[in-house]
């Protein structure tokens, strides 16, 4: 159980550039990270990736952390508008190569089905409705948390979440309320 | 269905597990990439750059990119290879004095300009190598994928694929180096990734 005084400690001496500090830091989140970044992008090499290119930033820009905000909430401002640019440059490569198979095959799939038809709907959600999808569903993120994270209000995640339960209701209905569970 | 059915559905969608090992290993990989950036020299309590030390890169920045400008691009007809290994060297050095904030390194007839980020947010990946040349002037660019270079006022994005290959994306054209004789642009582009 890491108390909180131990990450401040951890922190302090990141900034001060201690990699083994910062390596605690990263053993402590990595996983938190890895989940966030593979639902918003399905694909296990991108989520490490990104996920590494998270704590790479974290750590240039540690120096302008401070402890008003929750580390965790400030990784994950970081993780999330890196996903978001991810989503730009892959459309943009999806636009120019005209290819939309190469990029169906870049996604992998989880084993379980129920899961895979989860996070295949959660990939045709717009990206900043599955990024607050994401943070308050499957996080557990407030709303308020969430709109930090995403740089919005709270009105707005609100409504990114109503049009995101919307399509998701749609997309996996028959999954629900124990109907067709094995899909 | 819903909220609360659809809620309990997303929740019970883990993502996938990972071997021990991978989580093991995870910290060290990243802190590798953070030295390996910026050099071995690279002091694990290296303090930040203080404001005396602006001066300092200044003057470090400017001696490089003069150094390399006259000792080695009007140096004569240099090689392939000899231009790629000054080309190398020169990214290694700026790279080194200011980590994650290289956004290119513009060399044409009137010397190298560095090109930089406000804050150190250039993602990490290996930097390109794109030329560009209209009659018997070229410009050398070294960047990264995901930046932007100007050619003749129109702003081109810099992408790498999966295979190596370098794509010129414009409003009005796009080049890839997958097939460079397809270009529309009235330039001659070469790009390739420029190994450290």
């Amino acid at each position: 159980m890491v108390v909180p005084d131990e990450e401040a400690g951890w922190i302090a001496r990141s900034q001060q550039g201690d990699l083994e500090a910062f390596e605690r830091l990263i053993a402590r989140y990595q996983r938190m990270i890895h989940a966030l970044t593979y639902r918003m992008t399905g694909s296990l090499d991108d989520a490490e990736d990104l996920a590494q290119d998270t704590f790479i930033q974290a750590f240039h820009a540690l120096e302008g952390f401070r402890a008003e905000a929750r580390f965790s909430s400030w990784l994950y401002r970081i993780a999330v508008n890196l996903c978001l640019n991810w989503r730009r440059r892959v459309q943009q490569r999806e636009q120019i190569h005209q290819d939309l198979a190469a990029q169906k095959a870049s996604i992998d799939p989880p084993s379980d089905e129920r899961t895979a038809r989860v996070q295949e709907a959660l990939l045709k959600l717009n990206p900043k409705q599955r990024a607050a999808v994401v943070l308050t569903t499957c996080d557990g993120l407030s709303h308020a948390e969430t709109a930090r994270i995403l740089g919005c209000s709270e009105t707005t995640v609100s409504w990114r979440l109503f049009a995101a339960r919307a399509k998701l209701k749609r997309l996996l209905n028959d999954l629900g309320s124990g109907r067709g569970g094995k899909a | 269905m819903n909220n609360d059915e659809l809620e309990a559905l997303l929740k019970s969608a883990p993502s996938p597990e990972r071997e021990a090992a991978y989580w093991e290993g995870f910290p060290k990989t990243v802190t590798r990439r953070l030295t390996q950036v910026r050099g071995p020299g690279f002091s694990r309590s290296a303090p930040r750059h203080g404001p005396l030390l602006a001066w300092g890169l200044g003057l470090a920045t400017v001696c490089i990119l003069v150094g390399f400008f006259f000792g080695f691009w009007r140096g004569g007809t240099p090689s392939d290879a000899q231009q790629t290994a000054a080309l190398q060297k020169l990214f290694r050095e700026v790279a080194l004095l200011f980590p994650n904030q290289v956004q290119a390194i513009i060399i044409d007839e009137g010397g190298p300009r560095l090109v930089l980020s406000e804050q150190p947010n250039v993602p990490l990946s290996d930097p390109l190598l794109v030329k560009i040349c209209k009659a018997k002037s070229c410009r050398n660019f070294i960047t990264f994928s995901g930046q932007q270079i100007r050619v003749n006022g129109e702003a081109f994005e810099v992408l790498a694929d999966g295979e190596g290959h370098v794509i010129l994306a414009g409003r009005h054209s796009v080049w890839s180096s997958a097939e460079p004789e397809q270009t529309q642009a009235p330039w001659q582009i070469e790009a390739r990734a420029l190994k450290l």
